[in-house]
């Protein structure tokens, strides 16, 4: 009888994974990872990346961890970063199942740009309200806009199950953080595409807006009418949903319970107003109503590198919080380290003062 | 000839990185320990190849070498899971999986730091909307049970799989070289093709020789407990087990009504018919070979009904080859009288034909093969690529000339090059000409008299002419005339196919009527196929048409086989930039009348893939 070997390449692929025994709650079928990452478009993989070290693959999977971890022999890795195969909510769900089933994690981040939203402040002498552009907004709550009913009378929304951004994560990390982001976005390198190079990114905890296609045309009519419905809404992306809908499908174990929270950082400005906003085109130049498709995607263009870097940086302050502490071993589960960055400041867990903080609703206590 | 005993055939596994190379070859060979590895690392394996392939031995040594690493083994039955089914439809929870196996498994086990192999046999026994059901709750228990590897067996098929994580795997034959050695009598004179397959093998080697009809009545006469005189009853029980149930399950208590208890008693102590743990015959093919045994000696049962019972609605084809072994005289007859029926079943027949007896006529093959090399074209993607495959696996030199065509208008010099050879069929010449037909040449009224008539080759080879062709209101009104009012359902189906072709107003009502009134299922399959092609042709008719689709999805919820028809029918290939917008009202109404949230991403899945044919399309 041939002897099967515990990892090797099978033909022509790769494959992980021992037969036999081993720890079963928090190991999948390529190892353990106590954070993923995902991404979407490859500015936001390569700025996660390199935020985050992340310079080696894991095998041939597309998945990145730092080079100290990427051979580990129990194949226990403190993070992992991966990319959804596609834009949009269903190619984030599919993608977050495969990581799930993978790599067990404890928490999924999805890290990335997003669309911000701008409404009219109640003095009219006053800018806009919401994030600006190269803003960080950290969702605490997801709603899937596209889902409705339509009918001579108009719009009615109609609602999916799914996992809503763990309360714990935003209270006790993202508002703490965003509270007192102090250096944490001291060692950005991409250079602001506008004139204010000093400002530091704004950290928004908020409601997100999950639609299907590119908020390409913050005029058109649709795209309005959806955000005045989400009144309270800071950013719109394609992915949350998804990754939301896949760890609500995923909970049928009850010990297993991972988290998820999306960090989106402000690539674009879309608004939710009529008349749309006044605002200043990518050249600089007044607008009358909000920016036409093309001038969109061209600020889009401008802005995803820098806000790729504000929301992958916010991104790494959350992930030393979150690897801090050790997870205690149990009779299921022995358990993995805590963990430290080791730089800036050689702690490994981010100093934090001053900075700028919007947090909560927008008709509350900001 | 040698004796069966102890004798280990030399196929093997192989490792396929997609449909293509599962369908086509050639594979890369691997073991049974890197297939277990292979299962435990992507979670999943269909291993697919055609019947008596294997694949329930294969299965079995799997699990056993598992079992020798250390791997904890379960196996499941699909059958006894689609049976479960019946009683709580819907019930597609991973836990059912685990209680209908053996050994039954409860979540602890499955937590206590052990890998498991789940080994499911069958999947290619069950009929096609309990297959998808299966293979989606075998893809939520691989997705949040990690130390699962699950293996499926299945028949060669292009299946929809629920996730890209899916490792595919088939079977080789049996050496030639081992068939000549193992069967080394000179009196065998069956096809070396046949004899590759394991279970053919077998039988050939415990003395069972001839065509595979032979080979099952052979074994059925002296092994399996049947003596001459029970044949036909035997048969006729076997075909109406098919005809009650669309599976492979057989009814005992109807059984010995039929045949009577002793007949019964004796299959079962024979082991032709397995009692427990869900009745059936030993192999899927015995059964086959019984209900095709029925049919193949009336004509009458080879009409739409009658097919879809011997196949499941043509979901596995290895029935209707036995037919054309034992009705081999009729053999043209059966393949137009399949072509009426389905075109893949056609092609299987003419493919199954050309590995062995040879008894459909050149000329059949031809004016066959061409039609499927037409479809080639076709503007729905997933027929494109079925017929694609059907011609591969067909892989004569006219199927050949069909894969190698670049534009429809080519296919013709292909027909009057072919044709000028083949002197057998008086019929071929009309039929040239009517294929030749120019497609600037107008349809004319009378040539719907000859799409509605008896001869099926003709009656679809007008209905696509006539898609083709410029088309008058006079010749519109016929057709629609035939749709609504054809003397039988496959002038009716004939005509709705052709009325895809007509971008008018009522020719959309007359179809809308077809759709909600027919009887006969597949006018209403052909009705979905032309409303979306006229939505596609005719940018003013197409909110209207998605509007009326829409309306009717409640309807067509309780029928599967229409609603996956649709599904597959939006996917259209030269689809303009709004389709997914404009087709939004029918997914949303999917989505909305949705019975569960898995089902609700099923819809939405439709849609994201409609936003990207969408975007192909700038």
């Amino acid at each position: 009888m041939a002897t099967i070997p515990a990892s090797g390449r099978v033909g022509n692929r790769w494959v992980h994974g021992a037969l036999g025994v081993r720890m079963a709650l928090l190991q999948g079928r390529r190892g353990h990872a106590r954070i993923v990452i995902l991404t979407v478009i490859a500015s936001e993989l390569k700025a996660v990346r390199e935020v985050f070290g992340a310079d080696a693959e894991i095998g041939v999977d597309a998945v990145f961890t730092r080079p100290e971890y990427a051979e580990s022999a129990d194949r226990c890795y403190p993070f992992i970063v991966a990319r959804s195969p596609d834009r949009s909510n269903t190619p984030a769900s599919g993608g977050t199942k495969k990581l799930l089933e993978f790599y067990r994690p404890e928490v999924v981040l999805v890290v990335g740009i997003g669309g911000g939203i701008q409404r009219p402040s109640d003095d009219p002498e006053a800018p806009p309200t919401g994030p600006n552009l190269g803003d960080v907004v950290v969702g605490k709550y997801v709603h899937y806009a596209p889902y409705t009913k339509n009918s001579p009378d108009g719009r009615s929304l109609r609602y999916v199950s799914i996992d809503q951004p763990a309360g714990l994560l935003v209270s006790q990390h993202a508002e703490t953080l965003a509270a007192f982001p102090g250096n944490c976005f001291d060692g950005m390198k991409a250079e602001r595409p506008d004139e204010e190079q000093d400002r530091r990114p704004s950290v928004f905890i908020s409601e997100l807006v999950a639609i299907e296609s590119i908020a390409g045309n913050p005029a058109g009519e649709d795209q309005i009418a959806m955000l005045e419905r989400f009144d309270n809404a800071d950013v719109v992306d394609m992915e949350s949903m998804g990754v939301g809908r896949a760890l609500h499908e995923y909970r049928t174990d009850s010990h297993y319970s991972p988290r998820w929270m999306s960090i989106r950082g402000v690539s674009d400005i879309v608004t939710a107003e009529h008349p749309p906003l006044p605002g200043p085109t990518p050249s600089g130049e007044e607008s009358i109503g909000a920016l036409a498709e093309e001038d969109n995607n061209q600020q889009r263009k401008q802005w995803k590198r820098y806000a790729s870097e504000a929301a992958a940086t916010f991104a790494r302050a959350l992930v030393a919080r979150l690897l801090f502490s050790e997870r205690p071993p149990s009779e299921a589960d022995p358990g993995a380290p805590s963990w430290s960055f080791g730089a800036p400041g050689g702690s490994g867990h981010p100093a934090v003062v001053g900075g700028s903080v919007h947090t909560g609703s927008r008709d509350g206590d900001e | 000839m040698s004796s069966s005993e102890n004798v280990t055939f030399d196929y093997g596994l192989l490792m396929c990185d997609n449909f293509d190379e599962v369908l086509n070859g050639p594979g890369s060979p691997t073991t049974l320990e890197a297939l277990i590895e292979q299962s435990l690392g992507s979670g999943r394996v269909l291993l697919q190849a055609r019947g008596g392939s294997g694949k329930t031995t294969t299965l079995e040594r799997l699990a056993r070498t598992a079992e020798a690493s250390g791997v904890a083994v379960a196996r499941l039955d699909a059958l006894a899971w689609a049976s479960a089914q019946e009683m709580s439809p819907r019930d597609t929870a991973p836990e059912k999986l685990l209680s209908l196996a053996s050994p039954a498994i409860s979540n602890r086990e499955l937590s206590a730091g052990r890998n498991w192999l789940f080994v499911v046999d069958g999947l290619n026994e069950v009929a096609q909307s309990f297959a998808a059901s299966m293979l989606e709750a075998l893809e939520r228990l691989a997705s949040s049970t990690p130390s699962v590897g699950i293996i499926v067996s299945d028949r060669l098929n292009r299946r929809a799989l629920p996730s890209g994580l899916w490792a595919l795997a088939t079977l080789s034959q049996v050496s030639e070289a081992q068939v000549r050695e193992l069967v080394d009598d000179p009196k065998v004179t069956q096809d070396l093709a046949t004899l590759r397959l394991p279970y053919y093998l077998q039988l050939a080697l415990r003395g069972d020789l001839g065509s595979r009809s032979e080979q099952h009545r052979t074994f059925l006469l002296t092994h399996g407990g049947v003596a001459v005189d029970e044949m036909p009853e035997l048969a006729r029980a076997a075909y109406l087990q098919y005809q009650e149930h669309g599976d492979r399950r057989v009814d005992l208590q109807a059984m010995r009504k039929d045949v009577g208890d002793a007949l019964v008693e004796r299959l079962v102590v024979a082991g032709t018919l397995i009692p427990e743990p869900t009745s059936r015959f030993a192999h899927h093919l015995m059964h086959d070979y019984l209900a095709a045994t029925h049919a193949a000696t009336r004509p009458g049962l080879w009409d739409s009904a009658g097919l879809d019972t011997l196949t499941f609605k043509a979901t596995s084809m290895d029935a209707l080859a036995m037919v054309l072994e034992q009705a081999a005289e009729a053999a043209d007859l059966l393949v137009r009288q399949v072509y009426d029926w389905n075109f893949y079943g056609a092609a299987y027949l003419i493919a199954e034909d050309r590995r062995g007896q040879r008894k459909i006529s050149p000329a059949m093959e031809l004016a066959v093969i061409t039609m499927l090399g037409e479809r080639r074209f076709d503007r729905f993607t997933s027929t494109a690529q079925q017929v694609s495959d059907a011609l591969r696996v067909i892989d004569s030199d006219v199927a050949r000339d069909m894969l190698e065509v670049e534009t429809k208008d080519e296919i013709a010099a292909v027909v009057v090059a072919r044709s000028r050879s083949l002197l057998d069929a008086a019929w071929l010449d009309d039929w040239v000409t009517l294929y030749t037909r120019t497609s600037s040449e107008p349809a004319q009224v009378e040539d719907v008299e000859i799409l509605a008539s008896q001869d099926s080759l003709l009656g679809w080879t007008m209905s696509n002419v006539i898609r083709r062709s410029p088309m008058r209101e006079a010749v519109a009104q016929e057709l629609r005339r035939v749709a609504s009012h054809g003397p039988t359902e496959v002038a009716r189906w004939r005509a709705v196919h052709a009325l895809g072709a007509d971008p008018r107003r009522g020719t959309v009502d007359v179809l809308l009527t077809r759709l909600d009134q027919d009887e006969a299922i597949w006018v209403r399959y052909g009705a979905i196929r032309s409303l979306v092609e006229i939505a596609l042709i005719e940018p003013n008719l197409r909110q209207s048409v998605f509007a009326e689709l829409a309306q009717r999805v409640p309807r067509l919820r309780v029928e599967p086989h229409l609603l996956r028809e649709l599904e597959r029918a939006l996917m259209l290939a030269g689809a303009p930039r709004s389709w997914s917008q404009d087709s939004a009202v029918v997914v949303e109404q999917l989505w909305v009348t949705s019975g569960s949230v898995e089902e609700q991403d099923r819809w939405r899945g439709l849609g994201a893939a409609l936003r990207e044919l969408a975007g192909a399309a700038r």
